[in-house]
């Protein structure tokens, strides 16, 4: 039940579960086409929460904006596709190209502003992104956006013969993407970014080239959150500049990953799966659901995780399944060897409150 | 990085040149923290940086590993002009500090804030690793590697931090307050751990407040007063002159008394 | 050049409103710490409060916008105690300590949308008072909603402005802004000061609300439209600095009418948010702004 460290050939595994998992779902839970399109729609929202993860989760720079990279990635990927009949297997990485650049640049003020100035700049930012997108017309399109040709069952160009398999493909792209990022995580990029998320002082002092670490850092980031961009133009055959660059697109970036766990390798996966069909199977759009509804049910999930647990749901079945193998043990006090060992202590390690060690009095200075 | 140091002088005991400050200020909105201090130390010194509290030593500290900019003056170190690079430029180069107040990086272990500075010194993984065990070993971290640095005893946080600077391969290493609010037991510990550290070929500058261990520890003293160097020398000669016990020691003793 | 003038009055009158929701925000947030996504959404409760009230009273229903906004500020003061109160209990991090807020507060603009959604469907509304129409004052057109929310505005900021530079219990809020700890040793209730803060705060949006319903149609994400407005306004003012925020409130007003009237319509927004992140790196405390930043 290790959910919360990464080690080693865990983020291995992790992909695995998640091909796993997503292969077995339309056997036994997906039974609709509704519930169908809510489940691409949750994959591609935890492959843009995996992105944001980079950034937000390890390097703790909490933007507000990735909608930004989102955006770019989508549009990037029509453009190609509409102007030059590029294919978007090629397009979005592209789009990913181009969503690392923006992150780059946008790696400026992230090192100049601290924290709640970073995460209000990436709002205004992905708020002047979806205007420009809106204003340029002859480029963008304009309110309506772009829509990209409807071709049936061309899988050359990411288009499939039916949903099913879209969901397929879009699940292998997620396990791909949750394995890269497993592996940046334990990696030393990975190591370095949660220092200087902790103490960029003591990060520099150590040794860290915190800047690099940081323009690496957000790059990466932008260029997950791009494909994600790319991946729901392809689901949608369309993009427009609120779906895109709006402030719901950035809002549900950032809350899916930090409901279900920031910094985490299965965090955003866990907050999209949570969210995501909370928020579209009472869609009022979407479903019978009064209007509302699904928005009101959605604030009220992502507030009451904060409340109990604010690092997230994961960090919060940990707690619990803790807690139940505790009561198992204590009923079966004769089987001391059941104690947890390694792995245990590792999740008690990482989930233990926190809470700070007040230094000793300071005596005689 | 590894070419560079090829360049040091690496000579016997004191041999001066590894740290060479000249003249360095250090302002604050009008405060001179650190004013006009020149000062050498020699590979395979123990130097004790010492003065009342306020007087510009953790300033000093700041200068020597980049966190701070100086206003005037340089500092040359292992041959080269450092003065005006940066915390991460100055690690690279064999500068490595602890804090004041113990900074870990509180959502790491113990294991994992030392193998930060590791792997930003090492080539590759194993290497690091292998540092590490040996980093925490050096400071006298007995514990389980892979408890949370939120979950430490202060003299345990102090060892790690210790050992996270040690990781860093440096060739000078400044130690701020490392004994303040340790038990009398836990010092000894750590005392005898810093004073092997020049065989290791790691110089050490200490700022301290324990006066045995001053006296006993250090090679040389530096006492700073109002952020101007006063004297510096022989630990037993300096501490006798009458300016550094009216400066600094005539608190020291009646706290020392009590 | 009567463009110009037009263009500088009608920016002032609007930007009035900006102030007063900004200043608002910067005050909560210089004392709390608190980002709240949510403040914008006040205001859009302010708007419906005045829309009911207008549609039942008529005109008269006007009178009662001061009414609702204590009552809007009543709610904040519940959502500090019961939501955002304890979030920042234990956190290790300056960051992790704020995140939770920030996340919270944004669920509860979600929310507040969503039940405005549920309870008035996504119609605009607006309000026909005797504040329809203008006055021609030379070759000036002064909208009579704008000028009359402009003078209610501006003398529900003197009254905050006073509050908190002249009284004992504003001594009190500057000497948390200032230095929280220090503050709480002397005996500043940390609890009341914080809860007080947002109920301020809040309440000016909502108050803001209702005087804007008067020239402006409202739908549940209206005052959304106004967040990030009110985000730059305290910034370029200097986070917690409400005299900053006012005026900045009105400077932004003249920049997206001047926009608006010599560049495009739908481009007002963009000068002010590129302005914005000019500012932001440039002076990352605002142009007004004392160093409050920790």
């Amino acid at each position: 039940m290790n959910l919360v460290r990464s080690a080693p050939g865990r983020p291995a595994l992790i992909a695995l579960a998640v091909l796993l998992v997503g292969w077995s779902l339309p056997f036994w839970l997906i039974q609709t086409q509704f519930i169908l399109v809510v489940a691409i729609s949750a994959a591609v929202w935890a492959i843009a929460a995996q992105g944001w993860n980079i950034a937000g989760g390890y390097g703790g720079l909490l933007s507000f904006g990735h909608s930004v990279y989102f955006g770019i990635g989508a549009y990037t990927t029509a453009l190609l596709t509409i102007h030059f009949g590029l294919t978007p297997w090629v397009g979005m990485l592209v789009g990913a190209l181009a969503a690392a650049i923006a992150g780059a640049i946008t790696t400026f003020p992230a090192l100049r502003l601290k924290g709640t100035y970073f995460t209000l700049a990436t709002f205004v930012l992905t708020l002047l992104f979806a205007d420009f997108a809106t204003h340029f017309r002859d480029f963008t399109g304009g309110d309506v956006g772009l829509s990209i040709p409807f071709l049936r069952d061309a899988p050359e160009m990411f288009q499939f013969d039916s949903a099913l398999t879209l969901y397929y493909v879009v699940v292998a792209i997620l396990a791909v993407v949750t394995l890269i990022v497993g592996l940046l995580a334990a990696s030393r990029l990975g190591l370095f970014l949660r220092a200087s998320r902790d103490d960029p002082d003591a990060a520099r002092a150590a040794g860290v080239d915190v800047t690099r670490v940081r323009l690496v850092g957000l790059s990466l980031s932008a260029a997950v959150t791009g494909v994600a961009g790319g991946v729901m133009l392809q689901s949608l055959r369309a993009i427009d500049p609120v779906t895109g660059f709006g402030a719901n697109t950035a809002f549900v970036i950032a809350l899916v990953a930090l409901t279900g766990g920031r910094g985490t390798v299965v965090g955003p996966i866990v907050g999209a799966a949570v969210l995501i069909p909370v928020q579209q199977i009472l869609s009022a759009q979407l479903s019978s659901a009064p209007p509302g509804l699904s928005g009101m049910a959605y604030a009220v999930v992502v507030a009451a995780v904060m409340l109990v647990e604010r690092r997230g749901l994961v960090f919060l079945i940990a707690r619990l399944a803790r807690a139940v193998t505790a009561a198992v043990q204590a009923r079966r006090p004769h089987r001391p060897g059941g104690s947890p060992a390694g792995g245990g202590d590792a999740t008690r390690a990482a989930t233990v409150p926190a809470q700070e060690i007040p230094e000793q009095q300071r005596s005689g200075s | 990085m590894s070419a560079s140091r090829e360049n040091v002088r690496t000579g016997p005991d004191g041999e001066p040149g590894l740290l060479r400050i000249t003249g360095a200020c250090v302002t604050f909105g009008g405060l001179r923290a650190v004013d006009d201090v020149s000062l050498e130390v020699g590979s395979g010194e123990i130097v004790g940086l010492v003065g009342p509290n306020g007087a510009g030593k953790s300033t000093l500290f700041g200068a020597i590993a980049g966190a701070v900019r100086l206003s005037g003056g340089s500092i040359e170190f292992a041959g080269r002009d450092v003065t005006g690079h940066g915390a991460q430029r100055m690690s690279t180069w064999g500068v490595a500090r602890t804090f004041q107040k113990v900074r870990l990086f509180p959502t790491m272990t113990a294991e994992e804030n030392v193998l930060v500075a590791a792997r930003a010194h090492h080539r590759n993984a194993r290497e690091a690793h292998e540092a590490v065990a040996a980093a925490l070993d050096m400071a006298g971290f007995t514990l389980d590697p892979a408890t949370p640095a939120t979950a430490l005893a202060l003299a345990d946080r102090k060892r790690v931090e210790i050992a996270r600077a040690v990781a860093s391969r440096p060739r000078l290493l400044l130690l701020d307050e490392m004994l303040n609010g340790l038990t009398r037991q836990e010092t000894d510990a750590l005392v005898a751990a810093v004073a092997k550290l020049p065989a290791a070929g790691i110089t050490v500058m200490l700022v301290e407040h324990v006066l045995h261990v001053v006296r006993s520890l250090c090679d040389r003293l530096a006492v700073l007063h109002h952020g101007k160097l006063i004297a510096t020398g022989d630990p037993a000669d300096v501490l006798a002159r009458d300016e550094v016990i009216e400066a600094w020691l005539g608190r020291a003793h009646a706290e020392g008394a009590r | 050049m009567s463009t110009l003038l037009q263009v500088l009055v009608s920016g002032v009158l609007v930007g009035g409103l900006y102030g007063v929701i900004s200043s608002g925000l910067s005050l909560s947030f210089g004392i709390t710490r608190i980002v709240n996504f949510a403040h914008a959404d006040f205001v859009t409760i302010g708007m419906y409060l005045s829309v009911v009230a207008v549609s039942a009273l008529g005109s008269f229903g006007l009178f009662l916008t001061p009414v609702f906004g204590l009552a809007i500020g009543l709610l904040g003061v519940l959502v500090y105690l019961l939501l955002l109160r304890r979030t920042a209990v234990g956190a290790t991090t300056e960051d992790e300590a704020h995140l939770p807020q920030i996340v919270i507060t944004a669920a509860l603009g979600i929310f507040i949308q969503s039940l405005l959604l549920a309870v008035f469907t996504s119609t605009d509304r607006s309000v026909n008072t005797v504040l329809d129409g203008a006055w021609r004052v030379g070759g000036l057109s002064l909208s009579k909603a704008q000028v009359v929310a402009f003078v209610i505005a501006a003398v529900a900021f003197a009254v905050l402005d006073l509050v908190v530079n002249r009284t004992e219990f504003g001594r009190g809020l500057r000497a948390v802004v200032d230095d929280a700890d220090a503050a709480a040793m002397v005996g500043v209730n940390r609890r009341r000061v914080f809860s007080i803060s947002i109920g301020i705060g809040v309440s000016l949006a909502g108050l803001a609300g209702g005087l804007l319903a008067t020239y402006q149609t409202v739908n549940p994400t209206t005052g959304f439209g106004y967040l990030a407005l009110a985000f730059v306004t305290v910034v370029l003012g200097g986070l917690g600095s409400i005299r900053g925020a006012f005026i900045a409130g009105m400077v932004i007003g003249v920049v997206q009418q001047a926009t608006a009237t010599y560049v495009a319509l739908d481009l007002q927004n963009q000068a002010v948010w590129i302005g914005f992140l000019v500012v932001l790196l440039v002076r990352p405390l605002g142009l007004f702004g004392k160093r409050v930043m920790t």
